[in-house]
């Protein structure tokens, strides 16, 4: 499984970049997806120094490939309000959606469900549906359903 | 219109295939036929095939890296944009494209 139950937090109080990607690292951590965060946290700033995941939408993807990740994840957030993600853009956020893909030991199987979850954000209805929820429980099975 | 592209981003995880999703969206919405390879994690996907090249109005390089098997687009027109664009603004790539193919007809 790429996201977990555990991986996913609804109407999460943060208002800058760092302290929602804090937050979701808190998790993966838990989760036993991390094992070096400052390595992990490093792979994520040199990606969006590329340039900015939050691209519209409201919606921001950070991502990092570092083996400081031990199985690839999907950290899933939603943010009670919408924020700026960061000084490049005007480009507000209220879904962020972290990925961590390890450099080695990476299967196609995982990969493939990044792609589709990557393309399946597209979606406005599914947009729409998963920051209307407030139930964890639904918002993961909405999410489960993309992977199959 | 037809329209082919590829889409590759340095990392090929995530933004590859948000760009293939938001070209095909917004393309099969304004009524063109659109194929979208993507140069990703995973290799080459949807591998454009050689008729879909052929019959192509206009060939779309949505890419922030080096791509593979940009020789088959020789002779085709052909417009490069920046990944983040095909995301944000597809309106705005499918507006360039009305324009450069509605000069190159005239």
């Amino acid at each position: 499984m790429v996201i977990t139950k555990d991986l996913v937090c609804l109407n999460r109080p943060e208002r800058t970049k760092e302290a929602i990607l804090d937050a979701l690292c808190a998790k993966a951590v838990e989760a036993g997806r991390i094992a070096d965060v400052q390595g992990y946290r490093e792979a994520v700033a040199k990606r969006e120094e590329e340039f900015s995941t939050a691209l519209g939408y409201l919606v921001a993807l950070p991502h990092g490939q570092s083996d400081a990740v031990t199985t690839p994840f999907v950290a899933v957030a939603t943010t009670s309000e919408a924020f700026r993600w960061d000084d490049r853009s005007e480009n507000l956020v209220r879904l962020v959606f972290m990925i961590g893909v390890p450099l080695k030991n990476r299967e196609n199987t995982h990969l493939r469900i990044l792609a589709n979850i990557s393309r399946k954000l597209m979606e406005d209805e599914f947009r729409e549906k998963l920051l209307s929820l407030n139930d964890t429980e639904e918002a993961f099975a909405l999410l489960s359903s993309i992977e199959a | 219109m037809k329209i082919v592209g590829v889409t590759a981003c340095p990392t090929g995880i995530a933004h590859t295939y948000m760009a293939q999703a938001a070209l095909i969206k917004k393309g099969k919405e304004l009524g063109h036929q659109v194929a979208i390879e993507t140069q990703g994690s995973m290799g080459i996907e949807s591998e454009l095939k050689r008729s879909e090249i052929r019959d192509a109005d206009i060939v779309v390089l949505a890419v922030g890296c080096a791509v593979e098997g940009l020789e088959r687009f020789e002779g085709k027109r052909i417009l490069k944009i920046e990944v983040s664009e095909a995301i944000s603004h597809p309106n705005r790539v499918y507006e360039k494209i009305l324009e450069i193919v509605a000069k190159e007809s005239k």
